[in-house]
């Protein structure tokens, strides 16, 4: 038996092993950093005063805020554009492997190439400030790159990332089978109730992988939110950076923990809520509404 | 009293026309098969009568009410696809109970229904399981509860076997019977395997090239096909064109045939569309020397337990012979008789 274990852990360790230990690695340093040991500059000494200067400045508590709030609604932006457009495409029709190939385009095209292009669209005297005037909507050109409420960055995150929520969205739409709609409405389930009971069940694990992925890469973003975001506040990844700029290794490193332990709660939260409010009968459902009712009036 | 009537159907996809003229009455409580090769529309019809499909033209009629334009969520029907469609996110359970919820029956009433369904298909210990984890047996179990558990005025059957091994096909079959007759449904039943219809239905819709070739009771279709296709799609047939015809006393006709002049018995008058005569290969009387004897040599024998198949050559024409005797050999002569009254006439297609 232990040879057999033995067997299976030395054909794991050259893919997984060598993942594992590069991020368990990595996740060590940081955290030690974090309290004052395995130092990169001076002497290893346990502490939490990083922490509590951290848990101090407002800056930390606004770039929390922030990257949660650029995380939270890049995801969901993202996932309601894609999944009405997944809908559409899930039967073939003539021009939908072109309009499906075009949407996916963003996935070729790298994060700060994008950045770039968008900057000259929404530049001061960008292709939509021009386009404004042209039109007389506007004497001025209106600010909109780097405006306070990161429009900009999430209008970028969901362009870069609708894409990937479309590709997994649309392929478990896909594998649904008629047969399955057909069944549900045989059975008398309303277009409405198709969607609710059977659809959105079906396409719960495609969601939460889609969503799980969105909001971490969302939740760290740098460059979006370098080119383009507010110049008053930070995201963590920015706050990491900087601190990291001014050889502050151990408040950076705190930074990157916060980073690290928020975007796993944030992961399990999205997947826990998506669940909740989906899986048959979710929330959404009339079955549970009508349990919900019965409860409400004391109905049986 | 007919429960459903369809009325003239017609259906095409482009240019390929799928039914023409489809007319059809099934009676309540009756069990109706649709036997046919593939894409002879037997599957249309049925997605017709469900709502799936609307026709170009014709009209269904359930208890007399046109539902032609009704969608299948409001016609009182279910179906029982040939993949089973069981949502896989639920348990059998919550399979069962989704048309109860959909159909918003109430929740007495439900639980009578779902019980006695559940009693009736013995599927008390699967109820919690997802259907991954059923056989393809309880997958169909839970299939036909889904279906028949809100009570439907017919019952769709979509080849529900195909995907079952032999021998759950037959058990699976009968539990069908047994289901539509303990809770009095009418049923439809679309099949390609002769056997499967012949053994379930109270008639058989025999269909070619979307439309209806014969309709009969099984025993009748079998006994009397009336076209060549009946006859060579449902069981095996010995097939002869022929040329003449001379009537000869008390309703007796003799044909030249490729393998012979065989004498039929005919109550009917023969008409120009009937231009084949058949016979069924367990009609062979081996051995006996009688009327339409028949010579011929032995090219192969296959022994089925209870029976002999072989493979007769007459003229270089091939036939088959069934027979419960023993002890033949290839390349044997043999002979062999048909009674006039086991030979018919069949009309082209």
């Amino acid at each position: 038996m232990f040879a057999k274990y033995l067997f299976i852990i030395l054909c794991l360790i050259p893919g997984l092993g060598i993942i594992l230990a590069l991020i368990g690695f990595v996740t060590y340093i940081v955290i030690m950093q974090s309290i004052g040991l395995n130092n990169l500059f001076g002497e290893d000494e346990f502490t939490i005063k990083y922490w509590d200067k951290l848990f101090a400045r407002k800056s930390y508590k606004r770039s929390v805020q922030y990257s949660l709030y650029i995380g939270t609604f890049s995801t969901i932006f993202s996932i309601l554009i894609a999944y009405p457009i997944a809908l559409w495409l899930r039967k073939p029709f003539r021009g939908s492997l072109l309009i499906s190939s075009i949407l996916k385009a963003p996935l070729l095209v790298h994060g700060l190439v994008a950045a770039f292009l968008f900057l000259n669209v929404i530049e001061y005297h960008g292709l939509v400030n021009q386009l404004l005037q042209y039109l007389n909507f506007t004497d001025q050109p209106i600010r909109m790159r780097n405006d306070r409420n990161a429009f900009g960055v999430l209008f970028l995150q969901t362009w870069k990332n609708m894409p990937f929520a479309l590709l997994l969205l649309a392929g478990a739409l896909q594998s649904i089978s008629d047969d399955t709609l057909d069944a549900a409405r045989d059975l008398g389930a309303s277009l409405y109730r198709r969607f609710i009971d059977i659809i959105i069940p079906l396409t719960i694990s495609a969601m939460t992988a889609a969503a799980i992925i969105i909001f971490i890469g969302a939740f760290a973003d740098f460059t979006f939110q370098k080119l383009a975001g507010p110049r008053n506040t930070f995201s963590l990844s920015q706050l990491m950076v900087e601190y990291r700029g001014r050889s502050k290794w151990n408040e950076a490193a705190t930074v990157g923990v916060t980073l690290i332990v928020l975007s796993f709660f944030g992961a399990v939260l999205v997947a826990f809520i998506i669940n909740k409010l989906f899986k048959y009968p979710g929330w959404f459902s009339p079955v549970k509404m009508k349990n919900i009712q019965s409860i409400i009036t004391g109905q049986k | 009293m007919s429960i459903l009537k369809i009325k003239n159907l017609f259906k095409s996809y482009g240019k390929i026309e799928v039914l023409k003229n489809f007319s059809l009455d099934i009676d309540s409580t009756e069990f109706v098969s649709l036997l046919g090769p593939s894409g002879c529309g037997k599957t249309t019809v049925l997605k017709i009568i469900s709502g799936f499909i609307s026709p170009d033209k014709g009209t269904v009629f359930i208890e007399d009410i046109d539902v032609s334009n009704t969608p299948p969520e409001k016609r009182n029907t279910a179906m029982c696809f040939q993949s089973y469609a069981l949502f896989p996110h639920l348990t059998a359970e919550d399979n069962i109970k989704f048309g109860l919820y959909e159909k918003k029956i109430s929740k007495n009433k439900s639980k009578d229904l779902f019980e006695e369904a559940i009693e009736h298909l013995s599927l008390s210990q699967e109820l919690g399981k997802y259907p991954n984890e059923l056989s393809g047996g309880q997958q169909q179990r839970v299939a036909l509860g889904r279906a028949l558990v809100t009570r439907p005025k017919i019952i769709l059957f979509d080849e529900p076997l195909s995907n079952l091994d032999a021998i759950l096909r037959g058990t699976v079959r009968n539990e069908i019977k047994r289901i539509q007759s303990e809770f009095k449904l009418t049923a439809i039943y679309v099949t390609h395997d002769q056997s499967e219809a012949l053994s379930i239905s109270d008639r058989v819709v025999l269909m070619k090239e979307g439309e209806i070739n014969q309709i009969d009771t099984p025993e009748k279709i079998y006994d009397n096909p009336i076209s060549y296709f009946s006859a060579s799609f449902v069981g095996i047939s010995n097939i002869h064109h022929f040329k003449n015809s001379k009537k000869l006393e008390n309703n007796f006709i003799e044909v030249d045939t490729n393998v012979g002049k065989l004498k039929l018995l005919y109550k009917n008058n023969l008409t120009d569309k009937n231009i084949y005569v058949s016979w069924r290969p367990e009609n062979a009387e081996v051995g006996e020397q009688r009327e339409n004897t028949l010579f011929g040599r032995i090219k192969s024998i296959a022994f089925q337990g209870a029976f002999t198949e072989m493979e007769v050559e007459i003229k270089n024409i091939k036939i088959k012979i069934i027979t419960q005797k023993r002890g033949f050999k290839i390349n044997e002569e043999i002979k062999f008789g048909i009674k006039p009254e086991n030979l018919l006439f069949l009309e082209k297609s």
